[in-house]
């Protein structure tokens, strides 16, 4: 009983742990993916393909919120007979990814032998 | 399909009222796009169980819409230290004033609607929960002006401090130190005095009121039982504690700062308090049996007993609170002690 208290514990902290791994490793994959104008859906297809998983309810809110800190912009436009949101990398956000991109190679290297 | 109309919808109810219609139109095409490749993977529409099957893997709306909003917080990350001090503070403070009162107006003698007892802890859970209510309303407006100017102030307030602003270490190491010698041998001395103090003052009461004692010889109140017992407790405690410093001079423990000791003698401390506070009557003076005019001085005695009645009401609710105060702290240092041993101590603090 105490054993299976303690596993589900540490279920807990690790999913805490890869969430906030994750959260940050996303949001470089999804700038990087928003180089090349896609709606939610596509973006999120793109991403799946690319060995990226992420679920709904974590990418379109993301989309606003990075939207919202001017790294995206956005246009609503008809695409095959649906009007859709457009989503591209601002130039803003395109520095923001650079310097992301910097900062993920200084931190994955040493890791990465660390590991 | 109705059954995404219906989902997106709800989803739509629980989304920031500003941008409702925006982020439901996105969110209704990306899962009609989803929608349209799962049917044209399988050749066909979902059916039913199939669709119920999908939005339920969606998420719950409420959920769902949730992510859409910024995290929000009643008292927020970095007010958090700030409140529970103020917090403490102020229930610390709201317990020693409700038992001031409350010793006061057990004390009084007026009835009451309930017993006297429940009627104070009812008015002690009143004042608690209102004062917890205020500090949690003030902190929370500060947390909502400050969510909405911005958090700039702060940080630069934070960027400013300076090491030399920090607390001196003896606040917070005193308890910890051991006793100096010279401090013990002192407390003892003037232990001693006081018993002699004590011991000689029926007989020299110019050593408390002076030149006044002239008056007092002749007197026409003498003490009551209750007031010779209380002060043969003071006396009797007194020599206790002369006694128990004595000793541990002679066992060399004298260094050690016992909490239990302090709470063994602040309890015993409440013996004398305990037995003026339930005199029969109030009462601490009587007529001497010589008194000339007694009418005259008989109407004098209840003022006399009145006013010594608050004044050991006023030394009772003083000596409560420090008895409270002290149990709360050696509650607070077992429960550290606990905390540290356990493995528990190591986890990182959860988000509030």
């Amino acid at each position: 009983m105490t054993d299976s208290i303690v596993a589900s514990d540490h279920e807990d902290v690790f999913e805490n742990l890869r969430l906030e791994l994750r959260r940050g490793c996303l949001t470089i994959a999804v700038l990087g993916y928003l180089r090349e104008e896609r709606y939610g859906y596509a973006l999120r297809k793109a991403l799946v393909e690319g060995g990226v998983e992420i679920d709904e309810n974590t990418l379109y809110p993301l989309l606003r919120r990075l939207e919202s800190q001017g790294l995206l912009t956005s246009e609503w436009r008809e695409h095959e007979k649906r009007t859709k949101r457009f989503y591209r990398l601002s130039p803003t956000g395109e520095q923001m990814l650079t310097r992301l991109g910097a900062e993920w190679r200084t931190l994955s290297k040493p890791i990465d032998q660390l590991i | 399909m109705e059954l995404l109309e219906r989902y997106i919808h709800a989803v739509r109810k629980y989304l920031p009222w500003d941008r409702q219609d925006d982020i439901a139109a996105e969110l209704r095409t990306n899962l009609q796009a989803q929608l349209e490749d799962k049917e044209s993977e399988l050749g066909r529409p979902l059916t039913d169980a199939e669709a119920e099957s999908w939005i339920r893997q969606l998420g719950a709306p409420r959920r769902v819409a949730d992510r859409y909003r910024p995290a929000r917080f009643l008292i927020g990350p970095e007010l958090y230290s700030n409140y529970l001090l103020v917090l403490r503070i102020v229930l610390g403070w709201t317990l020693a004033l409700n038992l001031f009162v409350g010793v006061l107006r057990l004390s009084d003698g007026r009835p009451h609607v309930f017993s006297p007892f429940i009627e104070f802890m009812r008015q002690l859970a009143g004042g608690l929960f209102e004062s917890a209510a205020m500090v949690t309303l003030i902190f929370a407006i500060i947390e909502f002006v400050r969510t909405r100017q911005g958090r700039v102030a702060t940080a630069k307030r934070e960027a400013d401090w300076s090491p030399c602003d920090l607390p001196p270490l003896e606040i917070a190491g005193a308890e910890t130190q051991p006793r100096k010698l010279g401090r013990v041998i002192a407390g003892l001395a003037f232990g001693c005095l006081g018993l002699v103090w004590l011991l000689v003052l029926p007989h020299y009461p110019y050593l408390i009121i002076g030149p006044g004692a002239w008056y007092l010889s002749s007197s026409p109140y003498v003490a009551t039982p209750t007031l010779q017992l209380v002060y043969w407790l003071i006396v009797g405690l007194l020599a206790l504690s002369i006694v128990w410093r004595i000793s541990t001079l002679v066992t060399g423990r004298w260094q050690a700062k016992f909490q239990i000791e302090i709470l063994v003698f602040r309890l015993l401390g409440l013996v004398p308090l305990v037995v003026a506070f339930t005199a029969p009557g109030h009462q601490f003076f009587q007529l001497a049996e010589s008194s000339g005019e007694p009418a005259k001085y008989a109407a004098l005695l209840p003022t006399l007993n009145a006013g010594f009645s608050k004044l050991v009401v006023i030394l009772f609710a003083i000596h409560l609170i420090q008895l409270i105060w002290q149990l709360v702290r050696m509650a607070v240092a077992g429960y550290r002690r606990r905390l540290a041993a356990s493995p528990s101590s190591v986890q990182p603090r959860s988000a509030h």
